[in-house]
Parts: structure tokens; C-alpha cells; sequence
């Protein structure tokens, strides 16, 4: 009765993976045999034991640790971490661990490794801005002088201004990008350190930029709010309790060009159309809303998407385009043209590119439809401050020493945005110090889309964009006033809304944005008390009491549950 | 897979710090209380996440881009704890040790403190038993009950099939069995 193959049989009986034949099987046995009911018993019995165990909550430092041996490793041979591993947990294999530790230590090569890592643009990130700085990191100062094409290799070439900052081992190099190209980057192997050593080998990446311009983060604001002092990202720190390390002032050392920079080739025109944004698969999707389905319900300035401008110019790789955009203070991120000026001379009404909370609207260059448009206030990009002297390592510090901690900063963070920021060692990284207090966000309202969502900050009049399948943001300025069109015009399918009012008009007048977020689920609703803190790099935003929405400068955005 | 862990991963695999933290912040405490379980003390559940964490961001580059990054966590951190169990047989060291550590625990109810004192007792004999059950009968039955993970997943991450997984779990749960008669004649010879 009590059969082995029916034994064996029920463990998988009791994790449902018995076909149904030996279901009706075991079950009968079991009918008529108290032992394997038992036994049964005890399998779940021994289960259900497991499975209540208690779920014993890591060490508050196992965080830190992980991010240390990454830096740690990232720099060694697969060799180092092999021995340390062995160190770890062998007594017999520490003997012959130490043994090869005495030869790799009289082997290797003395000094420091030699390399470099791309800080911003990272690989493959799209949507730069035309007149970011790229961001490049040595772990070692560079020789100086130094032809740049001796470091740098770009493709399609472009007018780039290289600067070395943070002591020499960080270099910048300002652009003049082309708009919604792909560029590749080479850190060639011929970069030479201050010690005279090569780059053990060439770094390649790519980046894509985006149809739009950043300004400076310490534009001046005129409106600031009162709760508020905004403190340019490039002004030094006062002294603190604690002073930073002394450091030498920001040495800037600029790098001999062997050669002007290199203007594209005339067959590079911006004529040429750019490539449509890379947006989420679109199977299985309801139709997503189109540029020329709803009608218009704003009268506004058309502001030509960059999408429908490629879709137009696709077919001509080097005319330009037939219908040129009509001129507009909003040219910069219209389509580019083939005779575009450089990016700084774009004359524009956008609004200040300040990471969104310490971000009054105000325009610096106010042009005559400032208030007809809505404009990103907040596009992706990253303007790195070479200024920045405060967070500037003592030199062959680790790369992770950029990064102040909480006692280093000028603003301290308070509550959940605390928990995230010094729980995190990546984030604190990417964000750097706060440069505000925490404000205070009390008119607020938030709705639903099919692949996002939209958030208005009332008190600051704008509005934030979040594309929850591409993990980006954007901050527009919402220009909506009473009396405007309600919007909400546009048939949405069955179960979707259209948005309206301040929501509305932005996501009537941006086609990239309804094409991000679909349409909307719901109405919009009040968002209760939120909170927003801008950092030197990004800013956090908290529209809930479990949830921080974690801005970086370079447009991404993650969520993160406070635990 | 929620689809910001695609995108997570996607960043991740080029790179970029915050996505890598993001997956570590979803997945830290489930690979750290599976690695306990495994290895039954904390030190050791420690620095075995930690190589986890930090060989899955030197790896993830190298990986694809359907990665399962949960099932893929859960293989690196059960081949890391089977590599030193396997290590410590060799060498005949037992971390008997480990049924003296105190975990950090989440908080217990303060209004039953002898409900508390059981819970412990019997956590710390179901914690025994595992710990005496062979390597792979163990993780097997950990990553099944306590990770609820299915045969498949299971199978995906031990690198067998699910016809081995089955087979294995009934191997496991009789071990158990036996190990916990054994356990329970001890301690009822020890009270004589």
C-alpha cells in the first residue's frame, strides 16, 4: 500500500506538479493509507515551517560595503577578487592564497591603474542636451599640456572646448551637439597621465542628444519663493562645523586643441532630420493618442514635435526642410534646420533649465509668447560645475569621495527624503548636496495615464511629466490661467479621459508628450501633501508618505519606497 | 517583471549606478534572508550578499537583455553559499557557531513576550534542521518553501531540470523528516 512510487509522489502532489492521472492517483492511495496521509502531513507541516521563518533584515552597513567593494573592484584585476574571496573562507587556501598574493605584489605594475570612466552622457543614454558637457573621469590627474585629439576621439565630429577640472582628473568637454544625433566617444589609449603613463586601453560609448538647449542652474530667479533660498550650484560652501579637506582652488587647465574645433560636414546637416525618439514597443498598446486626432482646444503657438519633423524628413536625408518652422522664440526645440545657429545664439523664451524645485518659472529672456507656450522647464542634461570645489576630492581619492556626505553639504535633508538620500550611496552620488531646504508643495493635483503620469506643483506653477515605461521626466511650465480653454476636447477611446486645464494644455500642445503617456485613466485629483528638495544634480519629490521620487539631471527618474 | 525592473536592468547593463542600485534595493533583503537561511548566521549571510551584489554588477554587462534578474540573484547567491559549504566540508569545519548568533530580526510584538520566546525556539530548531540537510537538498527546499520560488524557477536557477527540482525537493523533505526525528530522540535522550 505504502509504495515508494507513491512517496516519491507526494512531494510533487504537494506542490501541484503531478499530472492529473497521479493526482487521482495519490488521492486514492491516500484514502487508504494512514501512513502516507502522515507523511503528508508532515511535508506540509515542515513547509509551512519554512515558510514562516522570519525574514532577518541585513545589516545597516552591508549597503555601504557592496558599494565599496564594487568601487574596490572596479578598479582590480578578476585576480584580486579572486584572492580575496579565497582569503574569506579557506584556511588551507589562505596559505596558498598568501603565497600568490607575495608574487602578484612583486609582479604587478607599480603605481595606480591608469583608466577612465564616462561620467555623463553614460552609455547609451539618449535625450543629452545639445550643449551639455561631457563628463569624463581618470583615475589619475592627466598630463597637461595635452592635445585633445591625443584623448578624445568623436564621432561625427563637433565643436567641442575641453576643460580639466577637480584637480586634473576630471575633464569636461563642452559641446556644441547636433541635435538627436548618436555620438561615439573615444577615451583613446594614448592619454597620457600626469605620471606619464598610456590609458591601458581605449574607452568607447555612445550617447544620443536630444532637439533642446539647457541654461545654466545658477540662473538667477526673479520670484523666488519666499520659504525659499536658492543657492547657485556654483557658489562655494560657507565654512561648516566640519570643514571639507583642504583643497587647492579649482584648477582649470585648458588643453591645447592641435587643431580649431571641427565644425560638422556639411553632409552632417541637421537638414537631415532626426532619428524619431526611441519610445516603448506600442504592441499590445491602445491606440495611443496622435498629433492630429484631437482637435485643438488651446490657441497656441504651434511648437513643431521633433517626431513628426523626422517622420517629414525622413525621406531626405540632406534637403532640408520644404516647410521650414515658422519663426519662433521657441526655435530651439523645434526641427533643426540646415543653417541652424549655434546653440548659444538660439535666441529663447524657454524658461530657466534649473532642476525642478528651486525653479521659478521666470524667463530670463522673456519673449512675447512666453505665456502662450508651454515649455520644458527641466529637460534632461547634466551641466557639470566646474566649480564646484566643495566636492572636489583630494586627488587619487576613490571616485565615490565626489560625492559629500550629508556633513559636507551646506542643506541637510529631513525625513524620507533623509532615509532615501543617506540610505543610498548611488543616490547621494548622482544627486550630490542638497542646495535648498526642503519645500513645502501645497497646491498640488495629480492624474493617471496609460503609461505615466503628470504632477502639478501649484505653488510653483509646474508641471511634471513622468513616462513610467522609459523611467523619464520632464518639467514644463504650466502656463494654463483661468479663462484659457478647459481642454479635454479631444474623444479619447472608451475608459480613457482627456486631460484638462493646465494638464491638458500641456500635453495638447507637446505631440512627444502624449505619445510618452497616452491618455489619461482618470481624472485629475488633488495630490495631498507633497514635497520637493533640489540637489546640485537632480532634485526629490514626494507626493506621498511611502513613496520619493528621485529626479536625476539627466532626465531619469526612479522611485523609491521608503521602508 | 514589473516593468521598471526592465528598465532598471536595461540601464543597469550599461552601467549606470542608479539603475544597479534600484535592482539592489528590490532584491537586498530577499537575497540577504536566503543567503541566511542557507548559511544560518548572519556574518556569513552578509559577506555572501555582498559577493552577490557585486558579482552580478561586474556580470550584468555580459548578460542579455531578457535577463531574470531574480531567478539570475538567486543562482549567484546560491552558487556562492554551495562553494563555501562545499569549501568548509573539505576541510571538516562546521560553523557550529551559527546556532548561537542573534539575528537582527524585525521587531517582535512586545505584548507576547512568551509567544516571542517560542516563535524563537522553534525558528532556531527549524533553522538547525536546515542547516544539517545537505547543500543542495537544502536549497532546494529553501528556495521552494521559503523563496516560494516554482520548480521551473528553481530549476532556472540551480541549472537542472524540473524533473531533477521534483525529485530533489522529495529528497529534501525526507531528509528533513529523518533529521528532525533525529533532533527530536536527541533532545528527548539529553532530558533523561
Amino acid at each position: 500500500m505504502n509504495s515508494p512510487h507513491v512517496r516519491a509522489l507526494l512531494s510533487a502532489y504537494l506542490d501541484g506538479e503531478v499530472t492529473p492521472a497521479e493526482h487521482a492517483q495519490v488521492e486514492r492511495h491516500l484514502v487508504s493509507c494512514p501512513e502516507c496521509t502522515r507523511i503528508l502531513a508532515e511535508y506540509r507541516d515542515l513547509g509551512s515551517q519554512v515558510r514562516t521563518l522570519s525574514r532577518p533584515l541585513p545589516p545597516a552597513t552591508l549597503h555601504r560595503d557592496v558599494w565599496t567593494a564594487i568601487e574596490a573592484r572596479e578598479g582590480r584585476s578578476a585576480w584580486g577578487t579572486s584572492l580575496a574571496g579565497l582569503l574569506r573562507y579557506g584556511a588551507v587556501t589562505a596559505v596558498l592564497a598568501l603565497a600568490v598574493i607575495g608574487a602578484w605584489l612583486l609582479l604587478r605594475p607599480a603605481g595606480p591603474q591608469f583608466a577612465a570612466q564616462p561620467r555623463y552622457p553614460l552609455p547609451g543614454q539618449s535625450g543629452v542636451a545639445r550643449n551639455s558637457s561631457v563628463d569624463i573621469e581618470f583615475t589619475r590627474p592627466l598630463a597637461t599640456p595635452q592635445p585633445i585629439d591625443q584623448i578624445i576621439q568623436l564621432a561625427p565630429t563637433a565643436p567641442i572646448t575641453p576643460t580639466l577640472v577637480h584637480g586634473g582628473d576630471t575633464l569636461l568637454l563642452q559641446g556644441d551637439w547636433a541635435a538627436n544625433t548618436l555620438y561615439t566617444i573615444t577615451v583613446l589609449s594614448s592619454t597620457l597621465s600626469a605620471e606619464g603613463k598610456t590609458l591601458g586601453h581605449a574607452v568607447t560609448w555612445q550617447f544620443t542628444t536630444g532637439d533642446f538647449l539647457n541654461t545654466p542652474t545658477a540662473t538667477p530667479t526673479e520670484t523666488p519663493n519666499p520659504t525659499d533660498t536658492p543657492v547657485p550650484t556654483d557658489t562655494p560652501l560657507p565654512p561648516t562645523d566640519t570643514p571639507p579637506p583642504t583643497l587647492p582652488p579649482p584648477t582649470v587647465v585648458a588643453l591645447v586643441p592641435t587643431s580649431p574645433p571641427v565644425v560638422p560636414p556639411a553632409t552632417v546637416t541637421r537638414a537631415a532630420g532626426p532619428p524619431a525618439p526611441t519610445l516603448p514597443p506600442t504592441a499590445g498598446r491602445p491606440p495611443a493618442p496622435t498629433a492630429t486626432a484631437p482637435p485643438a482646444p488651446f490657441t497656441v503657438t504651434p511648437v513643431p514635435a521633433a517626431s513628426a519633423t523626422a517622420a517629414a524628413s525622413a525621406t531626405s536625408a540632406v534637403v532640408p526642410s520644404p516647410t521650414p518652422p515658422p519663426a519662433s522664440p521657441t526655435a530651439s526645440h523645434g526641427p533643426p534646420t540646415a543653417t541652424a545657429e549655434p546653440a548659444t545664439a538660439t535666441p529663447t523664451p524657454v524658461i530657466a533649465h534649473m532642476p525642478p524645485g528651486t525653479t521659478p518659472t521666470a524667463s530670463p529672456t522673456p519673449g512675447p509668447q512666453e505665456t502662450a507656450t508651454s515649455e520644458p522647464i527641466s529637460t534632461p542634461g547634466l551641466t557639470p560645475s566646474p566649480g564646484a570645489t566643495s566636492t572636489a576630492p583630494p586627488e587619487g581619492t576613490p571616485t565615490a569621495t565626489r560625492t559629500p556626505g550629508g556633513s559636507a553639504c551646506q542643506y541637510t535633508t529631513q525625513g524620507n527624503f533623509d532615509r532615501v538620500y543617506q540610505d543610498s550611496y548611488a543616490i547621494r552620488s548622482v544627486l550630490g548636496c542638497p542646495t535648498n531646504t526642503e519645500r513645502a508643495i501645497v497646491t498640488t493635483a495629480i492624474e493617471p495615464f496609460q503609461y505615466g503620469f503628470m504632477f502639478w506643483d501649484g505653488d510653483q506653477k509646474q508641471i511634471y511629466v513622468f513616462d513610467t515605461s522609459q523611467m523619464v521626466y520632464f518639467v514644463y511650465a504650466d502656463t494654463w490661467v483661468t479663462g484659457d480653454p478647459s481642454g479635454g476636447t479631444a474623444t479619447p477611446p472608451a475608459g480613457y479621459y482627456a486631460p484638462v486645464r493646465g494638464f491638458g494644455k500641456v500635453w495638447q500642445e507637446h505631440n512627444d508628450v502624449q505619445t510618452r503617456l497616452g491618455w489619461a485613466t482618470a481624472p485629475e485629483t488633488g495630490a495631498g501633501a507633497a514635497a520637493v528638495q533640489a540637489f546640485e544634480r537632480g532634485s526629490m519629490l514626494r507626493t506621498d508618505s511611502q513613496a520619493v521620487r528621485v529626479l536625476y539631471a539627466n532626465g531619469a527618474w526612479e522611485n523609491v519606497t521608503v521602508r | 517583471m514589473a516593468l521598471d525592473e526592465t528598465n532598471w536592468i536595461a540601464r543597469a547593463r550599461q552601467g549606470d549606478a542608479a539603475a544597479f542600485e534600484a535592482i539592489y534595493q528590490r532584491y537586498e533583503r530577499r537575497i540577504y534572508s536566503f543567503v541566511y537561511r542557507m548559511m544560518g548566521n548572519a556574518e556569513d549571510a552578509s559577506d555572501l550578499t555582498q559577493d552577490t551584489f557585486v558579482k552580478a554588477y561586474l556580470a550584468l554587462p555580459r548578460t542579455t537583455p531578457d535577463l531574470n534578474v531574480s531567478a539570475w540573484l538567486h543562482r549567484i547567491a546560491s552558487n556562492a553559499c554551495l562553494d563555501v559549504l562545499r569549501r568548509r566540508r573539505i576541510v571538516q569545519w562546521l560553523p557550529w557557531e551559527v546556532f548561537d548568533t542573534n539575528p537582527a530580526l524585525e521587531p517582535a510584538a512586545p505584548d507576547d513576550p512568551a509567544g516571542n520566546y517560542l516563535r524563537r525556539e522553534t525558528e532556531l530548531e527549524v533553522q538547525r534542521i536546515l542547516t544539517l540537510l545537505s547543500p543542495k537538498h537544502r536549497t532546494a527546499l529553501v528556495l521552494k518553501e521559503y523563496q516560494g520560488l516554482s520548480c521551473d524557477e528553481i530549476a532556472a536557477v540551480m541549472g537542472t531540470s524540473r524533473s531533477a527540482v521534483k525529485s530533489l525537493l522529495f529528497r529534501a523533505r525526507e531528509e528533513f523528516r529523518q533529521v528532525s526525528e533525529r533532533e527530536q530522540q536527541k533532545g528527548k535522550a539529553a532530558h533523561v
